[in-house]
């Protein structure tokens, strides 16, 4: 006999005993794995609430790129040269975080400088400040959805092996003690009956 | 008054018939086919610069046709006078220079290559810009400068040694308040013309405090003092003791001469939360004022700032109308944008 999470099975006392002491760390590591799947649920809840960020993020978009069209209109091209020469690149950091043993990336600005001046035109000023209030939001909408995204596909991963073990792995090893206990049972029996045919056998003679 | 300068004067009465009326520019606030507006600005003096219907949807050359028109007006008013008033009238064009001069001090404080495309295509009224675009640092490029006012400007805000950016546009606002101060001294006809330095003291005080307002807007006071004897005192005060942009525009609201300018500014707030309308609100301001000058006194020099203003004020509105339809604006909103009080 065999079976796709045991293998093959010995119908042996040797092997009764290791696949006990499987099934006890299985039932041991299905607990643990429960746990995890919990405490998954409690983060991704609290996420829930912070995944609202998007929509100030996108209103702030949008405001952003209505005073850009206004700045276009108001200023034009060459006001936004002019701003061009002020501009630097934002720059930020990337690192990778833990959250019970998920790997998430956090995302820092460490510089996003808006250098404007007074001669700026004001539609120009204000777009660019808008802009990089957006950019900022954007920046922490990224980093709560990338964490929730890996929290979720961690959560569904760990469900999987819950419900895995749980109907599939354990039952079948729990068949297999049984059908190891029955065999050893019958063999028992039948050593018992020829040791006791034997023992009548020897008393005749 | 000299026979040249009624001369110039009568000119500009008659230039002035050739800007683009009031109703007709409003107008086109609604024109949606590009070949229709193509054909009504050929019959102005903007036709020449865009070679087709095409061209109005592109920013650069509306950008540019904006740039020459003004600066072939402004050199046709200079061409028509002579001596203090031609300088007058060259220092009052150094806005642009000035403007040149803003962005290759950027380009070398911020270490950003200066493209040809940066620049104005409009210069050489009292610097010669393509000169000084070669400098290699701030120091060489004062060093070349041989106005003294803007010069003696600049060495006090290299002076100070941290080269702030917000400190150096206003410093190039007092340079240019005192260059057409000091040019308008120096020509008698226009220092003895009373509307003439009502015109003038209104257009320097609203440039200047446009600057202010804006300096408010980022949140810095300090640099402010500069403005301090050259800015309506009323005006200072309000700007040196607001919270914020909000709090002196509100007061500025409360002084007649600022009023409409306010409460337009303050009216942008309300709608979209910044105060984006500052510039087109401040030429607004400036033109009908000085319309109302100019007018009173047609045979006089006020006359010939005020056709420029005007001239200004056109050039202005038609380069919003353009590229408000590039942005997409509707109609009613160009027509808010480019029309008179």
């Amino acid at each position: 006999m065999s079976s796709r999470s045991v293998g093959r099975v010995v119908p042996t006392k040797g092997f009764l005993i290791r696949l006990r002491e499987r099934v006890s760390f299985l039932e041991r590591g299905v607990e643990a794995l429960k746990m995890k799947r919990d405490q998954l649920v409690k983060e991704a809840q609290a996420l829930i609430k912070e995944l609202k960020i998007r929509e100030d993020a996108e209103k702030k978009m949008v405001e952003a790129y209505e005073l850009l069209r206004l700045a276009y209109a108001t200023a034009g091209p060459s006001e936004a040269s002019k701003a061009a020469l002020l501009a630097r690149p934002m720059r930020t950091k990337m690192r990778v975080r833990s959250v019970i043993g998920v790997e998430v990336p956090e995302i820092e600005v460490r510089e996003l400088e808006v250098v404007t001046t007074p001669s700026l035109n004001a539609a120009v000023i204000a777009a660019a400040e808008k802009m990089a209030e957006a950019l900022n939001e954007i920046i922490k909408s990224a980093n709560v959805e990338a964490r929730f995204e890996r929290i979720a596909e961690s959560l569904a991963e760990t469900m999987r092996k819950v419900n895995a073990l749980e109907k599939l792995v354990i039952p079948e090893h729990k068949e297999i003690i049984k059908y190891i206990e029955e065999v050893l049972e019958e063999e028992g029996l039948e050593e018992f009956l020829r040791v006791k045919k034997y023992k009548s056998v020897k008393g005749r003679e | 008054m000299g026979s040249r300068l009624k001369y110039a004067i009568v000119r500009a009465h008659g230039l002035k018939t050739h800007l683009v009326p009031e109703e007709t520019l409003k107008s086109w606030a609604f024109v949606g086919d590009d070949e229709a507006l193509f054909s009504e600005l050929a019959k102005t003096e903007y036709g020449p610069f865009f070679a087709g219907p095409e061209d109005l949807r592109r920013a650069d050359k509306i950008e540019e046709a904006h740039a020459r028109v003004m600066a072939r007006r402004a050199r046709q008013v200079t061409s028509l006078v002579t001596g203090g008033i031609a300088e007058f009238f060259k220092a009052y064009m150094a806005k642009y220079d000035l403007e040149n001069i803003r962005r290759i001090i950027y380009s070398l404080v911020r270490a950003t290559a200066l493209e040809e495309t940066a620049l104005l295509p409009i210069q050489g009224f009292v610097l010669d810009v393509a000169v000084l675009a070669k400098a290699n640092s701030v120091e060489q490029l004062v060093d070349l400068i041989r106005v003294e006012e803007i010069k003696s400007q600049l060495r006090r805000w290299l002076a100070e040694g941290d080269k702030d950016l917000t400190a150096l546009d206003l410093t190039l606002d007092v340079a240019y308040r005192d260059l057409v101060v000091s040019s308008a001294q120096a020509a008698k006809p226009l220092r003895k013309d009373g509307a003439f330095n009502e015109i003038l003291s209104l257009y320097l005080d609203r440039v200047l405090l446009v600057s202010g307002l804006k300096a408010l807007l980022k949140g810095e006071r300090g640099p402010l003092t500069l403005f301090e004897g050259r800015l309506d005192p009323a005006a200072y005060k309000i700007l040196r003791s607001a919270e914020d942009l909000r709090d002196a525009l509100v007061a500025l609201g409360r002084i007649e001469r600022y009023r409409h300018l306010a409460t337009e500014v303050l009216d942008s707030y309300k709608k979209v939360g910044q105060p984006w309308i500052l510039e087109l609100a401040a030429y607004r301001d400036i033109s009908t004022w000085a319309l109302r000058y100019g007018t009173k006194k047609p045979i006089s020099p006020a006359y010939l700032l005020t056709y420029l203003i005007e001239v200004e004020w056109e050039a202005v509105r038609i380069k919003t109308l353009l590229l408000s339809r590039i942005a997409g604006l509707t109609g009613d909103r160009v027509y808010d944008l480019v029309k008179e009080r």
